[in-house]
């Protein structure tokens, strides 16, 4: 995580289902389930009903994604890369 | 060509390697109508839409970033491709088509949000000047095959085609899944194809996956991620992917996902994927690495890179679909909300052949679909087909050539 987008007047707005955010928000749901399993990660997911709320949802749950990422990447490869 | 005809023919030694780029939703006259390359076939001035009693003609000038993100559900679609409020019937074939309702769908549909101004309408049948706004797709247009007969797999949104790409069918989906479908898959550990996806074909040792890891962050969630099998974690960050080419990579398929851009707020800006509320640039740089890591690496001679859209995204075209092969795949009914048959190609989109052996400068007619991709694997390395779609579906191999070229450019784009 490089760079956060600030928020955005839309923020109030509730996620629109179906669309292409609320496509990938499963796809974040179904890996943080691995994370902390399915209780855990149900009840986060279950807060996010805005668009303020994927964000924030996405800010916090990318950045674990990304570290169990590299550290299977890591046990994958074996050379830290 | 028999599964194995390609392997028995000698060329799975010669490309080891197959690379596909999946970016989204332009057409091709959109994107290469305008693009001056000899023998394509393209849209000109005679092809128009008319709406509200005028008319508007295919043209230049087509906007950095759409105003408005033009529809492309399958409704959308249905009346892109068969004319104003044409509508698909369950049961019935798909209506007649004569891609007449481009600009209607663009001017009416709500499926993306809001419409676009009345004075922006023909923005729909705008092209982009590709050689300027684009330029490493068109150097590797021009510089290797350029296909003009590659159609999206069914004419719908960008889930059940990038499906299609994995898996020679979408299990029935012919729309953007809602949150209660994602949640029915939760229990089945991810998006199920009944006869599998090509990962499970080839096996986790076989095939990489990345995703870009430049643009804003909320847009680096990869939608290969949903299917059953394959995690986030499982998707490489794309900063990895020149030093792994030069480390012992064995992988035969790899598949790399643009960055999405600004997800939450449905402006896909600062992305890679050359969504049309985004602009070209970033996806044309994101072109331009990728090629330059695989011609700089050990692997280029032996390598096929495959440059593609998922779908036409709403925009023109002046080809219509062809009747397709249904998966037949046994996929339940449960997704298929529309109830259609999935006996129509999507929309015509861009799609580029990169290797030292395919020829310089040449355009490809053949019709192609994203299960060509598969076929192109399966009967490369001696799978079996997934599907009905892939096992017809015509690959590229009859691109290569027996010579592998010296002159192919190091380095595109800045």
């Amino acid at each position: 995580m490089t760079r956060t987008t600030p928020a955005h007047e839309r923020d109030h707005e509730p996620v629109p289902d179906p669309s292409t955010l609320m496509g990938l928000l499963h796809v974040l749901r179904k890996t943080h389930m691995e994370l902390v399993g399915k209780d855990a990660a149900h009840q986060r997911f279950s807060q996010v009903s805005t668009r303020g709320d994927a964000r924030q949802y996405i800010e916090e749950v990318m950045p674990n994604l990304v570290k169990e990422r590299e550290k299977r990447r890591q046990h994958r490869h074996g050379d830290g890369k | 060509m028999n599964a194995n005809a390609a392997a028995a023919g000698g060329l799975d030694p010669i490309i080891q390697h197959v690379f596909v780029l999946m970016l989204e939703n332009r057409s091709f006259d959109h994107l290469f109508a305008l693009s001056g390359i000899p023998e394509i076939v393209a849209a000109t001035t005679g092809n128009s839409n008319t709406y509200s009693g005028a008319t508007y003609a295919f043209g230049d000038g087509a906007p950095g970033q759409m105003p408005t993100d033009p529809g492309h559900e399958f409704i959308d679609v249905v009346e892109q491709l068969c004319g104003a409020n044409a509508q698909f019937q369950r049961g019935l074939p798909y209506p007649p088509i004569d891609n007449s309702g481009f600009v209607a769908n663009y001017a009416t549909t709500r499926t993306e949000g809001t419409p676009p101004q009345s004075g922006d309408v023909d923005d729909i049948m705008r092209g982009v000047d590709a050689r300027t706004q684009s330029p490493a797709l068109y150097k590797l247009a021009t510089q290797f095959v350029l296909c003009d007969g590659w159609h999206s797999s069914l004419p719908g949104p960008t889930w059940p085609n990038r499906y299609f790409l994995h898996g020679g069918s979408s299990a029935g989906l012919d729309h953007s899944p809602t949150s209660a479908e994602m949640y029915e898959w939760e229990g089945l550990d991810g998006f199920v194809y009944p006869k599998g996806s090509i990962f499970d074909a080839l096996g986790k040792d076989n095939y990489r996956l990345y995703q870009d890891h430049l643009g804003d962050p909320l847009g680096r969630i990869p939608q290969v991620a949903s299917i059953k099998g394959i995690s986030f974690c499982d998707v490489n960050d794309l900063s990895h992917f020149e030093a792994d080419l030069d480390a012992g990579y064995t992988a035969r398929y790899t598949f790399i996902e643009p960055s999405y851009g600004d997800v939450v707020n449905d402006t896909y800006e600062n992305g890679s994927s050359q969504h049309p509320m985004d602009g070209l640039a970033a996806g044309d740089q994101l072109v331009a690495r990728i090629y330059g890591a695989i011609r700089n690496s050990a692997l280029w001679d032996k390598s096929l890179f495959v440059i593609l859209y998922d779908e036409h995204g709403g925009f023109y075209d002046s080809v219509k679909p062809g009747k397709a092969i249904p998966p037949n795949d046994g996929a339940a009914a449960t997704l298929n909300a529309s109830g259609f048959g999935f006996d129509v190609y999507g929309v015509r989109v861009p799609a580029i052949v990169v290797s030292p052996w395919v020829a310089q400068g040449q355009v490809d007619h053949t019709t192609y679909d994203h299960s060509s991709v598969l076929a192109t694997l399966e009967r490369l390395f001696g799978l079996q087909p997934l599907t009905d779609r892939d096992r017809n579906a015509n690959d590229v191999l009859s691109l290569i050539t027996q010579t592998c070229r010296q002159d192919c450019p190091e380095r595109i784009g800045t």
